[in-house]
């Protein structure tokens, strides 16, 4: 029930950054931080796997209401999920899947590589869905390639800012 | 049955992902409909507030360059005022449609937008320094204005700097008028008589206007405001309202207290007017006391 109330907390004040801070935010001209992804890795491995579906598209459907796109950062979201659990198995540790059935993924519960190579496959699967939904054709693929790349960079060294100083703490 | 169930039961998380995202999808396709519902006019109505909330809390960092915008903007604004006063004077006198009278020279003034990176307030002998100088166009003897209120003179310049002598310099006088309180914007009220403009130090809100004789009526609120008599200030400017006056037995001129209108304290923005005519004018008047000199000496 504590650690419900902490992700609640934790997904109201994340929403509210991105929106209200981070969508202004622009790396040239491309680059936006989309940190809300963040919300998604930080959901707990046990975690029935329709949950996480539900949740990811609840977060994205959050946002598209506070951003006024419909749609577009649910699907995104949505993948995001299912890329988390497609992939967790993966990189999760397998020695004892008991003892990390409460945990989230971390470094601290996977170490700096695998962590790192997990975000990245959540960050890159919802910036593609994003940025392709976004823009509904695939007119311009090395327009869109940039705008991933630049965005998920940023995207990318925020997330892992973050998860640094709570691994320090 | 079962089959089913456990169909189910094993892809059941991909029929739910493809659900979502086929929602997810449908509704972004046909963006602006859902952009015409009333859920979203609700939601939007939540989030809108949200963001006026942001925006009073963030709209104060972008205020500086606001400020400079405007500062710009209103040097401008000012020039065109000035050239418009004078096609208006020149439209509006007596003559006949083709030959015109000529524009009226107390008019052409040019305005240039100014920062004050340093000023003195404090001391007696107050300067104050601009970020514009000679490669800006600004000259010595030019006066500088802040919202339409007068400031100072430039006393010298350097390529990039200014200084400028403000009102809050004993060395600064400033002959203004006496204007009654509702005097309009072109100027044109009673004039009840003209003075002096000193700063005695002390208080950087007040300032003495000097040599107005006792005959005059004041009341306290009437308006201050240059007389154009100077050779740097146009007509009409803002210089502040009188306080309080009185009289001292033993003499023949009033002692008026002046609220300055312009709060150096906080000067930021500020305009310097090039009198287009000030060189020319200043080396006329001077050329009287030349003549007057060598007169006396023959």
């Amino acid at each position: 029930m504590k650690r419900l109330m902490q992700y609640i907390g934790l997904f109201v004040l994340i929403v509210a950054i991105q929106v209200l801070i981070l969508n202004n935010v622009n790396v040239n001209g491309f680059g936006t931080p989309l940190v809300y992804v963040g919300l998604i890795i930080a959901l707990p491995y046990a975690l029935n796997r329709s949950v996480k579906l539900l949740i990811g598209f609840l977060l994205g459907a959050v946002i598209d209401l506070s951003v006024g796109c419909a749609g577009v950062h649910a699907a995104a979201t949505t993948a995001a999920s299912m890329a988390y659990v497609l992939s967790a198995d993966f990189f999760m540790p397998n020695e004892d899947k008991r003892l990390y059935a409460l945990m989230t993924p971390s470094p601290m519960s996977m170490g700096w590589g695998q962590f790192v190579r997990f975000a990245l496959v959540v960050v890159l699967v919802h910036h593609t869905v994003l940025y392709a939904v976004e823009a509904m054709s695939l007119a311009h693929v090395l327009f869109l390639i940039i705008r991933i790349v630049l965005s998920g960079v940023t995207t990318m060294a925020l997330i892992l800012v973050t998860e640094y100083y709570i691994s320090r703490q | 049955m079962s089959a089913l169930f456990k169909f189910f039961v094993r892809y059941g998380n991909y029929l739910l992902f493809i659900f979502l995202e086929v929602i997810a999808l449908v509704v972004a396709a046909h963006g602006g409909a859902f952009q015409r519902s009333k859920f979203y006019a609700l939601s939007h109505g939540v989030a809108s507030r949200v963001y006026a909330i942001r925006e009073e809390v963030t709209h104060y960092i972008g205020l500086s360059s606001a400020n400079e915008q405007l500062s710009v903007e209103n040097s401008v604004l000012r020039t065109e005022l000035y050239r418009y006063k004078q096609l208006y004077q020149q439209l509006s006198s007596p003559g006949d449609s083709v030959k015109r009278a000529p524009l009226d020279p107390t008019l052409a003034y040019e305005s240039f937008a100014a920062k004050v990176i340093n000023n003195s307030v404090g001391a007696i002998d107050n300067y104050m320094t601009l970020n514009r100088g000679k490669l800006d166009g600004i000259d010595e003897d030019m006066s500088v204005i802040a919202a339409g209120s007068a400031v100072g003179v430039v006393e010298s310049v350097s390529d990039h700097f200014a200084i400028v002598l403000p009102l809050l310099n004993p060395k600064a006088q400033l002959s203004c008028k006496i204007a009654g309180k509702n005097t309009d914007s072109l100027g044109t009220s009673h004039i009840k008589d003209i003075g002096s403009l000193v700063w005695k130090g002390g208080d950087t809100r007040f300032a003495h206007l000097e040599k107005v004789p006792r005959h005059v009526p004041l009341k306290k609120g009437d308006k201050v405001i240059t007389s154009g008599y100077s050779d740097f200030f146009p007509e009409g400017l803002q210089v502040g309202e009188i306080e309080q006056f009185g009289i001292s037995n033993d003499d023949n001129y009033y002692d008026i207290v002046v609220r300055l209108s312009v709060n150096f304290r906080q000067l930021e923005h500020v305009e310097v007017l090039n009198y287009k005519y000030g060189r020319e004018l200043r080396i006329l008047q001077d050329s009287i006391h030349v003549k007057k000199n060598e007169g006396g000496k023959r």
